[in-house]
């Protein structure tokens, strides 16, 4: 054992124990001996724990910093030669500071996809992949088994005899989907012969065939009292020999006497079976066997094969959109050894890991795993530079059915030094009542199981479990374990509803009892949460899903959702029917469900509105109109909508129901939070309350029956040996070949269902309410035979006819003593804006920009408009080059001045060059144009509007001004401006504006041309006024008309 | 020649460009008239800081008014100097180079970059070129040329020198395509050519000009000043051009009143924090900007501030992307792309496309049906592809309307700048008219550069790679917000240093937005290279962000920090680092933020007050003009389960319509199987065989003959597992077929009409008419002996009794009344004496298939007709109200509402029983 601070540590956490703490303060401790920050990589499973980490830290470090009790237990939990003062917290908190945006606490996703990001070359990824979100994924999941159907007809017959059973309520596309993932899951961690473990036993021959039957039809059968052959064994003979005479010996297997012989009994309909039965039945059950194995080993061929094309499908399909899930991610972290280049990784991740800190490491999976090793086989050594630290409780491994393995914790302790491993049961969370309960049970967990299989699996488990104790032993609680009784409103409800319903009944004495105590009801599947919750509000309790429900809990959300339905679908009168009636009807415009071509324009124009306007201010628009006639619940609601419609409205393109969808799938908590949550027991993990209640108790732990059976020898290898599911029938005929396979999988559902049980049972803090229906002790494994063999003690017999309450324990009154008010978030509203409140605001008004826009013709949008834009620019160009033309040289100089001008004019405009070039040829030898750019001409009609003669003429081209009017802001560019200077500054002037728009010809169109400019012009000629202090009315306007090379005064 | 640079420190004392401007005009103001800065080139960090000093010299010149010096972002200036036979290629030409630069890769030099390059797909070549471009431009602001990437980088593995030496040669391939057509790449290595010479010039505040900008400020011919916005006394810590040097820590610790750092949980309380903060400014009557870093904050923020009556302005301007012309490029694209339904649907929702098509395809309805035909056609056959569209009736016009649209777009390749025109005119055509004026002008440059590029770039290419590259360089720009007059504005972080105004909110402040993050991991350029290369990375942005947070307190500002604990996701955030450097009271600051709770203050609400409206209800039923005596077998059984629901869908007929399915719902499923069954009885060779193998051969002919009629050749996948199913149950039920045959059941009739055509059932006094259709009938060779079938397909398989009554044994009502009313009708079809009533069951699992007679006995049956007489009387007497359990689609329409709970509560309950049931295997 090493003897430096650090040792390499494995801490085994039971439920409460506080293992997070731990963590924290492996890490802090890490901090105080001067571990730099970005050199730790601490991990877990979900990115609020991970933000959850951190954030403790940061925490504990301020409370080392400011509070003196706090620091003595900081120091108390790390190696006392690193013990800190206020100073050296201090110093720490600002290190994690600088460092935080090189921190790696984070998700074990996170982190891989971080390393991925820098590979994705040699990952084989697209430069730009993502990680897809999970309507994407399955979207291309479907696209994909469609390209399989489409490249290979057979497929859809082997996807079909797969779904013969299943789930009825479900879509085929549902089922289509989990049966693909789970195969193509169990594919890629297995692609090779691991298909192809099934033996199969050689056929019997047809002579031993011929034998038998005639054994069977001779074999002797015990008679009745009367002396006759019982029906039973005589049907019984009959059907064995038909299906020997039809040659289908897999038939066999369905029948009672032959099940019997299989179960190795000894009686069958009460009689005791002659021992030549099984005698003569031996070749026809091997030729049953032969028969049944050969179509499992197909199928089982087939499976692979199917899956071998649907993952290139699959690829392909991602490949193109360049989204993956974090799994092939991982997947293909391990192909490459990613990690194994350690060196090259580092680099690039811009980081070195020295120490590693893992929490909720047994829901690890074998690939997450893989691309850890090389890392751990780095930071495992005992010198203390490298550190290694996990924590986790195999007890809580709930998430095999993701990939999670529980085997692994056991694996890396193998890694570790001897004695790194620790044990942590104080529960710092649980009244000692309710550990009495959960050691009561899990102590004794092995013994209640029948089959000595599954007695052996449970004592595997409980020796993981050690006894639990309190932190705080006078924590008040109470445990009962009651037969749901029924009551006369109960109706007609069956016996399988009645523990809900009692369930409402104590949730309902709790509530009253202590309105703020938590109360958690904890269900094994996900199918009722909804409905329950309903239930429960009806019932005058306010409950949620724990991560809450969709918003389309409230009705005003779905008026809106139905009005965006309608916008996709306008056919859809359902959803039309109830936006009509409701006040969006008349916002909206619609009249009824009747006038389509109305309703269409109004579809449109809402799609058009998402489009634009965008989904948040649209549906802000809708809630706007829906508000005032709903509640305050539903107007939280519509707040909530409007946010997601900001989230994610606008990525959902042209169909709006895309957006309903997600809105539909998206939990979303409602703003005060109800104490009563309602969830799965997955759900449940890492939460506590005050009270649990766990109303579903009897449902089988083997349904649903899983696609693939799998078996491996090293827990930690994927599994070697896999097949189809084998139904019961089949493996009691085969259970040489399929017994042992089906052994390793009721093993591990078994060992997961205990898992559930004890994180059920170890999230209240107080109470822990256990209630099942009325009804026997099941055979079967399940929670109820659990807890009634366990706590039920003598009552656990009872079926509900006589006591109700099998076992109870502490105080029922415990909610009375609890206090503490409820929360209510402050609600100042900020008073709303006064109007014209006389406050200076930064403003974008608008420059009153004195150019139109040249080029746009009137009325329509011409195909042209971009050329005609983009030729307006390059004439302007041209004309900006000129400054005076001198009659003498004109067409010299000209061809000079617009070949110098020509070469500003930008590439693309380059094809326009040659018309613009004519164009403003031609205007400038039009003798009325051509009068604008002489100088003695110029000098002329300036003198006449001056009434005196200039001393000079200057012009400015393409002149920019700014200048401040009493209306704000004044701002333009003159194309053309003339001004005439006398003794004591500018006299007159004329401003040209130079136009290549139409207009039309003649007169009609230069009036248009100048009604269309008049505002302009007029800006113009304010400026000028003030710039040069010229007065308005020896100012002269002009507009060049370029197309038709003509000029039109402004009067 | 070094030509002098002049370093002038604008100080703190007054907004920067306030300063700047007063000292332009100073400089210039001799003389009358307008000031006259005409000739000097004016370098402003950006647009906005441009018209800043635009209103800033206006002001400054008193009455007298500016002639306007150039005013230009450094990108302008890098146009302005560029000697001008150098055409640079514009970004759709890069794209398309790189792209023909990869096609003509050989595989061996690919596969330094890929372990497999034939996996690499045309689109992934479109982004691997787009992410080279990227890093082609981002070395080029630097001033390095891309295919010097390995000779400027020492070290690095080898594959890593291979890989950067494979994107040195496909650059050196782009560079000579672009070179070839007369293009000039700004990551080719080429000579310099002189600069052109734009006269005088003036830098303000540039804080970070990049390598390139300060390469051309240091070209310039003619004089230039760099003004500073610091304080003299801070001159170290700049270079020559007012480049920052040195490091943060040299940089004084931003200084924050506690009272102006709010801490929110949620990105909405952010928002609402940012609203009270501005507000309060507003109320003080100083002049307010807001900046928010986190972009899950800011439209909250924008929706709140317009909720208390503010208008706002967006610096960060309008997404392209979200506009007619965004949604439609990518539908376009798509549609020549895949000739896939789903694909169209997409184009025909837009606006556009949907109102030009409407009046081709229903020129009567004016084109009100178009999306309804299209959802009824899909919802009905559940096409996947065009030509299976096409082969319906009603999906014909559909297609051959879309076909007319995109015929300019269709076709083979072409030079791509061909496509430029037809491709205008198509959006013009269906959006020009509305289109916003910058989002068009926007869209006519790329156009523009579209037309533009040069055949010697690329291979000629299909339309929608045209439209493809077009929407690489539009899609994910901005145009600027149209401006309001006295709206808020919110700027972007680096805009905040030049602006005037004298208060400053600030959203987001937490880690990875103050400062900014960088980018993450690079698979090109990894932070070795990065810093070999010194190219900008998160030292350089820290420090640039420090000094803006330094400058904004510096310079007088208020500044308001919003900082909030959790992300929209829930996951938590972090201070920024800035708040907890040195010499701050960091602990307590960690604890304020980690420890302490709450919104204390509330979104604006909607508004609701002063309007009174009805509350929202379930509509009721409209009693109905005349009584409905008229009603199918089968809808008793809605009646029964729920008035309401039977209103709706039988009176009102009210149904939805959408294309969500892929694949049969279990009505549609059953009535293919239907179809294939009543064929049965038109096929003489097998109606009454007792072969299973004719009767099998028979089903699964006309089961091909229906599918292939109403799916066509391709059908979808699920379609095509359920038509498997399908068969399966065939098989099997062909073996029950032929065995009843050998039996001595002989097909009286399949499909049988109940006569209707007057009334055949009293009720109460009412003379009621029944309607319905029975599925067979079959007669016993024996003589007078019937059995009335009715053939179930649902995947359950429930016999009779469980579908028709429900509740404990002791205390069954009728849920169901079809069996007792066949019955009751028998004699209507002709059939009398002996009857029984069953049903045929083809179930999922095909080893259920079987006739299962109804169970019930005359006193059974009898209430039964008492049932429906009742029923009929509730009917005609128009009780509809209230509703009970509502069904598909109302569940869904009217979720939420507070009736039916308890029956959505026992339903779920059954169905989980029927689910493990099914499942168990114990
Ligand atoms: S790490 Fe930060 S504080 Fe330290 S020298 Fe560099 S910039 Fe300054």
């Amino acid at each position: 054992m090493s003897d430096h601070p650090f040792p390499p540590r494995l801490v085994r956490a039971s439920a409460g124990s506080g293992k997070t703490y731990q963590l924290i303060h492996r890490f802090i401790g890490l901090l105080a001996a001067g571990v730099e920050p970005r050199r730790i990589l601490a991990t877990t499973f979900t990115r609020k724990a991970a933000g959850e980490i951190l954030a403790r830290v940061m925490r504990r470090l301020a409370g080392a910093v400011l509070d003196e009790k706090l620091r003595a237990q900081v120091n108390e939990e790390i190696p006392r030669e690193f013990a800190l003062d206020a100073e050296a917290a201090d110093r720490l908190l600002a290190a994690v500071a600088r460092a935080l945006p090189d921190l790696q606490v984070e998700t074990l996703d996170a982190f891989f996809h971080r390393i991925a990001a820098g590979h994705a070359f040699e990952l084989q990824l697209p430069p730009d992949w993502g990680i897809g979100d999970a309507a994407t994924l399955a979207r291309l999941r479907r696209s994909a088994v469609a390209d399989l159907l489409e490249a290979d007809a057979n497929a859809a017959v082997e996807l079909v005899r797969r779904l013969s059973k299943g789930d009825l309520r479900r879509s085929v596309t549902e089922q289509v989907d989990d049966l693909v993932v789970d195969l193509h899951h169990r594919w890629l961690e297995s692609p090779g012969p691991s298909w192809d473990r099934i033996p199969l036993p050689p056929a019997p021959s047809a002579a031993d065939l011929v034998r038998a039957r005639g054994a069977i039809a001779d074999a002797p059968v015990p008679l009745t009292a009367k002396g006759e052959e019982p029906k039973h064994w005589r049907d019984a003979r009959e059907a064995i020999l038909r299906a020997l005479d039809e040659d289908e010996p897999q038939r066999l297997a369905g029948i009672g006497l032959v099940q019997k012989i299989l179960d190795g009994e000894l009686r069958f309909s009460s009689k005791e079976i002659p021992v030549e039965w099984s005698e003569a039945l031996a070749a026809p059950l091997a030729a049953a066997r032969h028969w049944e194995l050969s179509r499992l080993i197909g199928q089982n061929h087939a499976s692979r094969e199917l899956m071998g094309k649907y993952d290139e499908c699959e690829r392909h399909r991602r490949d193109e959109v360049g989204l993956y899930d974090f799994g092939t991610v991982t997947r293909r972290l391990v192909e490459c050894r990613a990690t194994e280049q350690l060196l090259s990784a580092y680099e690039r991740l811009d980081t070195r890991i020295d120490h590693v800190l893992l929490d909720e490491f047994q829901d690890t999976s074998r690939f997450q795993y893989w691309v850890l090793k090389p890392v751990f086989d780095e930071v495992i050594i005992e010198d203390g530079s490298r550190t290694f630290f996990c924590v986790g409780d195999v007890k809580q491994a709930i998430y095999g059915w993701r990939g999670g393995c529980r085997a692994l914790f056991d694996a890396v302790e193998e890694l570790l030094p001897d004695n790194s491993a620790t044990l942590l049961d104080l529960s710092r969370r649980s009244s000692p009542i309710v550990l009495d309960a959960v050691n009561e049970v899990f102590g004794g967990v092995a013994d209640t199981m029948l089959l000595p299989g599954d007695a052996d699996t449970a004592s595997r488990w409980a020796e993981d479990f050690h006894e639990h104790s309190a932190a705080s032993p006078d924590l008040s609680g109470y445990v009962e374990l009651r037969i749901a009784e029924r009551e006369e409103r109960d109706g007609d409800l069956s016996d399988r509803d009645l523990p809900y319903l009692r369930a409402i009944d104590v949730i309902r004495q709790i509530h009253e009892a202590a309105p703020s105590a938590t109360v958690g009801v904890l269900l094994r599947r996900n199918d009722r949460i909804v409905q329950l919750i309903d239930l429960l509000r009806a019932e005058g309790i306010d409950a949620s899903q724990e991560g809450g429900n969709p918003l389309s809990d409230s009705p005003a959300v779905n008026r809106i959702l139905s009005a965006l339905l309608f916008a996709d679908h306008p056919g859809d009168r359902a959803s039309l029917y109830a936006v009509v009636g409701s006040p969006l009807g008349g916002h909206l415009g619609l009249a009824g469900t009747d006038d389509r071509g109305a309703n269409g324009s109004v579809a449109r124009q809402l799609r058009r509105d998402l489009l634009t306007e965008g989904y948040g201010v649209t549906l802000r628009r809708l809630a706007t109109a829906i508000a005032p006639a709903v509640g305050d619940r539903d107007r939280a609601r519509l707040d909530q909508l409007i946010e997601l419609a900001h989230r994610f409205g606008d990525e959902t393109g042209l169909r709006p129901g895309t957006f309903v969808e997600r809105v539909r799938r998206t939990p979303v908590e409602s703003p005060t939070a109800s104490p009563v949550r309602v969830m799965t027991i997955h759900g449940a993990k890492g939460l506590e309350f005050d009270a649990v209640v766990v109303p579903q108790l009897t449902d089988s732990w083997f349904t649903p029956t899983p696609t693939v059976l799998a078996a491996g020898d090293d827990p930690i290898a994927p599994p070697d040996r896999l097949t189809r599911y084998a139904s019961k029938d089949l493996r009691r005929l085969c259970s040489e070949q399929l017994g042992e396979i089906y052994q390793k999988h009721r093993a591990e559902v078994i060992t997961e269902s205990l898992s559930v049980l004890y994180v059920a049972m170890t999230r209240p803090r107080h109470a822990l309410h256990l209630i099942l229906p009325p009804g026997r002790l099941n055979e079967a494994p399940t929670f109820a035979r659990i807890l009634r063999l366990t706590l039920g003690g003598a009552n656990a017999e009872e079926t509900g006819a006589g006591e109700m309450v099998l076992y109870s324990s502490g105080d029922p009154e415990w909610a009375r003593h609890l206090s503490g008010p409820t929360e209510t978030p402050a609600t100042t509203h900020p008073s709303p804006r006064r109007e014209g409140g006389g406050v200076a605001i930064v403003s974008a008004a608008p420059l009153p920009s004195a150019r139109p826009r040249d080029g746009a013709a009137d009325g329509g949008v011409p195909a042209s408009v971009r050329t005609a834009r983009r030729f307006g620019t390059v004439v302007h160009q041209l004309l900006e080059g000129i400054e005076w033309l001198d009659e003498a040289r004109l067409s010299a100089q000209l061809a000079e001045v617009l070949d110098a001008a020509a070469a500003s004019v930008p590439v693309l405009a380059l094809p326009l060059l040659p018309a613009a070039r004519e164009m403003v040829e031609r205007l400038l030898t039009a003798p009325d144009a051509r009068a604008f750019f002489s100088r003695e001409e110029s000098a002329r009609r300036l003198a006449a509007l001056a009434g005196a003669e200039p001393i000079r003429v200057e012009v400015a081209r393409e002149l920019p001004y700014a200048i401040e009017t009493p209306a704000g802001l004044s701002r333009g560019t003159i194309d053309r401006l003339h001004i005439a200077w006398g003794e004591d500054g500018p006299i007159a002037a004329e401003v040209i504006d130079a136009k290549t728009d139409g207009g039309g010809a003649g007169e009609a169109g230069t009036r248009a041309l100048r009604e269309k400019y008049a505002a302009q012009l007029e800006a113009y000629q304010s400026a000028v006024t003030q710039l040069y202090g010229i007065p308005p009315e020896r100012i002269a306007l002009s507009i060049l008309h370029a197309a038709t090379a003509s000029s039109s005064l402004t009067p | 020649m070094p030509r002098p640079i002049s370093r002038h420190f604008l100080g703190w004392d007054r907004p920067p460009l306030d300063e700047a401007a007063a000292r332009l005009i100073a400089a210039a103001a001799s003389g009358v008239g307008p000031i006259d800065l005409r000739g000097r080139t004016v370098v402003l960090p950006g647009a906005r800081a441009g018209r800043t000093l635009v209103e800033c010299l206006a002001r400054a010149s008193g009455g007298r008014g500016v002639l306007l010096p150039r005013i230009i972002p450094p990108r302008g200036l890098l146009e302005l100097t560029r000697a001008t036979d150098e055409h640079p290629p514009s970004d759709l030409e890069r794209r398309l180079a790189w792209i023909s630069a990869i096609h003509e890769s050989e595989h061996d030099r690919l596969a330094d970059l890929f372990p497999d390059p034939d996996r690499v797909t045309p689109a992934g070549t479109a982004r691997l070129a787009s992410r080279l471009d990227r890093l082609a431009v981002e070395l080029a602001e630097e001033g390095i040329p891309l295919q010097e990437l390995t000779r400027r980088t020492g070290g690095g593995s080898v594959p890593e020198a291979r890989r950067l030496a494979a994107i040195g040669a496909l650059a050196a391939r782009a560079a000579e395509r672009l070179d070839r057509a007369g293009r000039h790449a700004p990551f080719a290595a080429q000579e310099a050519r002189p600069p052109r010479d734009p006269g005088p010039a003036l830098s303000i505040g540039l804080s970070d000009p990049r390598p390139r900008v300060r390469a051309a400020l240091a070209g310039l011919a003619s004089e230039l000043e760099v003004w500073i916005h610091a304080h003299a006394s801070e001159a170290d810590r700049f270079g020559p051009f007012g480049e920052l040097l040195g490091d943060v820590c040299a940089i004084p610790p931003i200084e924050i009143p506690e009272e102006r750092w709010r801490i929110a949980d949620t990105p909405r309380g952010q928002a609402s924090h940012g609203v009270s903060a501005i507000a309060a400014e507003e109320a003080a009557g100083r002049t307010a900007t807001l900046c928010v870093l986190d972009g899950e904050v800011r439209p909250l923020l924008i929706d709140q501030l317009e909720r208390a009556g503010w208008r706002t302005h967006d610096a960060a301007g309008v997404p392209l992307g979200r506009s007619e012309l965004g949604a439609l490029l990518p539908a376009l694209r798509e549609s020549l792309e895949a000739g896939e339904v789903a694909r169209l649907a997409n184009l025909l929702r837009h606006p556009g496309v949907e109102s030009r098509l409407a009046r081709a395809v229903e020129p009567q309805s004016n084109g009100a049906g178009l999306l309804e035909r299209l959802d009824g056609v899909r919802a009905d056959r559940l096409p996947v592809r065009i030509p299976d569209l096409a082969r319906a009736t009603r999906g014909r016009p559909l297609v051959a309307a879309v076909n007319d649209l995109l015929a300019p777009l269709a076709g083979p390749p072409r030079p791509i700048a061909s496509w430029a025109e037809p491709i205008e005119k198509i959006v013009n055509d269906l959006i020009g008219e509305r289109l916003p004026e910058a989002m068009r002008e926007r869209f006519e440059d790329a156009i523009d550069s579209l037309a533009a590029i040069p055949e010697a770039i690329s291979a000629p290419l299909p339309a929608a790679e045209a439209l493809r590259l077009l929407e690489g360089s539009l899609l994910a720009t901005t145009v600027p917000a149209a401006a309001e007059a006295g709206a808020l504005e919110l700027l972007g972080w680096l805009e905040l240093e030049l602006d005037p105004a004298e208060s400053v909110v600030v959203l987001g402040a937490n880690e990875g937005f103050l400062p900014a993050h960088g980018g993450g991991p690079d698979p090109i350029l990894s932070p070795r290279l990065r810093a070999e290369l010194d190219l900008p990375d998160d030292r350089r942005r820290v420090l640039r962000d420090a000094w803006v947070a330094h400058a904004l307190i510096a310079s007088g500002r208020r500044v308001t920090w919003i900082s909030g604990r959790r992300g929209d996701d829930g996951v938590p955030r972090h201070p920024s680092r800035f708040f907890l450097i040195e010499n701050a009271p960091r602990a307590q600051r960690v604890r304020r933020f980690y420890e302490e709770k709450g919104d204390p203050v509330a979104p604006p609400p909607l508004p609701i007050e002063g309007i009174s409206i009805p509350p929202l209800a379930v509509p009721r039923p409209v009693p109905l003009e005349s009584p409905r005596t008229r009603v199918s077998i089968t809808a008793l059984a809605g009646y029964l389960a729920c008035p309401y629901t039977f209103y709706l869908q039988r009176i009102l007929k009210l149904g939805e319509l959408d294309d969500r399915a892929d694949e049969l719902d279990p009505l549609r499923f059953g009535e293919r199987l239907h179809e294939v069954l009543e064929a049965l009885g038109n096929d003489p060779a097998a109606r009454d065989s007792g072969d299973p193998a004719v009767v099998e051969a028979s089903l699964l002919d006309s089961l091909a003959q229906v599918m292939r009629r109403h799916h066509g050749d391709h059908p979808a996948a699920a379609v095509r597992i359920q038509r498997a199913q399908a068969e399966e149950r065939l098989r099997v039920f062909a073996r029950w077929h032929a065995d009843s045959a050998r039996d001595g059941w002989r097909l009286h009739g399949t499909e049988i009409t109940i006569p209707s055509g007057e009334p055949n059932f009293a009720a109460h006094g009412i003379a009621c008419t029944l309607t319905g259709k029975i599925d067979r009938i079959d007669r016993h060779l024996d003589g007078e002996r019937f059995r009335i079938i009715d053939y179930k397909t649902g995947e359950a398989g429930d016999s009779p009794e469980k579908v028709h009554r429900v509740g404990p044994l002791a205390n069954k009502r009728w849920r169901s009344l079809q069996l007792p009313l066949y019955r009751h009708l028998a004699p209507l079809v002709g059939v009398e004496g002996p009857v029984e009533v069953g049903f045929v069951l083809l179930p999922r699992d095909p080893n259920a298939v079987r006739f299962e007679a109804a169970p019930w006995g005359e006193a059974e049956f009898a209430s039964a007709i008492d049932e429906a007489r009742d029923t009929l009387k509730k009917i005609h007497d128009g009780v509809f109200w209230p509703p009970q359990a509502l069904s598909a689609p109302w569940d869904r329409v009217f979720a939420g509402e507070s009736f039916g709970v308890r029956e959505r509560f026992v339903e779920s309950g059954e169905e989980e029983e029927a689910f493990a049931r099914a499942e168990s295997d114990e």
